[in-house]
């Protein structure tokens, strides 16, 4: 008995009395087949819950389209109704759709003239556009590309001109 | 001291049941997120770090930050590092690999990710180099190329001559002669058929102006074209001072974005 005591207060890193022994040996017993079992049962809960959440079916939700004569916005991303945007990207509809037939179909820009001098209107007005449009037209050539950094140039060899660049 | 180790046995149960009782929460798998990250599995990747109940602490908001990193999202990115805290910035590879994506890939928060970094110390020399390309690209007429790696002097040189042109300038020269503000800029084509377009549509509003008279409809919408002609060339001239500010500053980016992840790769996961 002694000797059992004397190796008891050995191991244990604290003095602890002799009746409290058996019971935090039982305890650490306990304490070790408990942990483990509940941190396993964790994961798999984790695991189970991952699998159901990567097999069910994916639902895309349907896009809701404004009609097209609603699409213009001004600056502040308002819907403008300014009848000389709407005079201008008419007239420029109408050379569209009638007039630009007749001539070529291969631009230099990745949007051609027509497109982004009605595109320039709607977003900073009808001067400010119309000389943006304007300018475009005036550097529309087949050798403009190498007046542009490699970077503005896209895979399909056009310009790249967006609006965001405008100043 | 005795009455504490008398009752030491059910302090310890107590204490086992209130481990027991809190909410089932697991530790962070480093283990198990490095494999989702190295084989680029999204779903189950977003769903264990945002959906699961792992224990909220700054190594989640780290590995978050990573999820970011590699399924980019600038702003989430930024808000998840700022809450790692030193984790995040101790972690070498992280701060290259965002250094190089805020450098051209994400432009809106760029400065705010630079001035982050700013404020830290200690950083490594890859990323104090990171720090001086970007510094570079925001004031170039104040950096030498010399203070930048080889790779990188033509390109910053070519942007740094750019930028001490004066938008005002380009626009006066091409008031002057149609496109020579073109060609200050650096555009020598664009500046040759600038010129001889605006020449014809000038030649054929002074034929129609000297044969059929000022007050004739054809004279008038002769002039009112070459007018709008030769005022998109003044405008042009001037916005396109910005555009080639713009573009060469994107090209040097996109030079030292691919240049120092060549220079010095590294892994996240």
């Amino acid at each position: 008995m002694q000797e059992e005591a004397y190796l008891l207060r050995r191991c244990c890193v604290f003095f602890i009395p002799m009746k409290t022994a058996p019971v935090i040996f039982l305890f650490v017993i306990y304490v070790i087949i408990h942990c483990p079992a509940s941190l396993a049962a964790q994961n798999k809960h984790i695991n189970n819950r991952i699998l159901q959440h990567c097999l069910e079916p994916v639902t895309v939700p349907e896009l809701k389209r404004n009609p097209a004569f609603l699409n213009i916005k001004n600056k502040k991303g308002k819907y403008s109704l300014n009848p000389m945007v709407y005079l201008s990207s008419g007239l420029i509809y109408f050379y569209q759709r009638f007039v630009s037939e007749h001539f070529q179909s291969n631009c230099t820009y990745e949007i051609t003239c027509s497109e982004y001098t009605k595109k320039c209107i709607s977003r900073y007005g009808l001067i400010k556009g119309t000389l943006l449009g304007v300018h475009q037209l005036n550097n529309c050539f087949v050798t403009a590309k190498d007046d542009y950094c490699r970077i503005s140039i896209s895979n399909n060899f056009k310009i790249i001109n967006s609006l965001e660049d405008c100043h | 001291m005795k009455t504490v180790i008398s009752h030491i046995s059910l302090i310890l149960f107590i204490v086992h049941c209130s481990i027991c009782i809190s909410p089932v929460v697991a530790q962070i798998n480093k283990n198990f997120i490095g494999h989702l990250g190295r084989n680029q599995l999204q779903t189950e990747h977003q769903y264990y770090l945002f959906q699961t109940p792992l224990v909220q602490n700054d190594t989640l908001n780290y590995y978050k930050a990573l999820y970011y990193l590699t399924y980019p999202n600038d702003s989430l990115f930024l808000t998840h590092v700022q809450t790692a805290g030193q984790l995040a910035f101790e972690d070498s590879c992280l701060l290259f690999t965002a250094s190089i994506n805020f450098l051209y890939n994400w432009k809106t928060k760029q400065e705010n990710w630079f001035r982050l970094l700013q404020e830290k110390k200690d950083l490594p020399k890859s990323i104090q180099l990171l720090q001086q390309t970007f510094k570079a690209a925001q004031d170039p007429l104040n950096t030498k190329p010399l203070a930048l790696p080889d790779n990188l002097r033509y390109d910053f040189s070519r942007y740094q001559k750019v930028c001490a042109k004066k938008p005002l300038l380009a626009a006066g020269l091409s008031a002057l002669v149609p496109g020579l503000g073109q060609l200050y800029i650096g555009k020598k084509k664009s500046f040759v058929f600038t010129f001889f377009s605006q020449l014809i549509v000038a030649a054929q509003s002074y034929e129609s102006v000297k044969h059929l008279g000022y007050k004739n409809a054809f004279s008038i919408i002769n002039l009112g074209v070459w007018s709008v002609f030769y005022l998109s060339t003044i405008y042009g001239s001037y916005a396109d001072t910005y555009k080639i500010r713009n573009e060469l500053k994107q090209q040097y980016l996109k030079h030292a974005s691919e240049y120092y992840p060549a220079a010095a790769p590294c892994t996240l996961y």
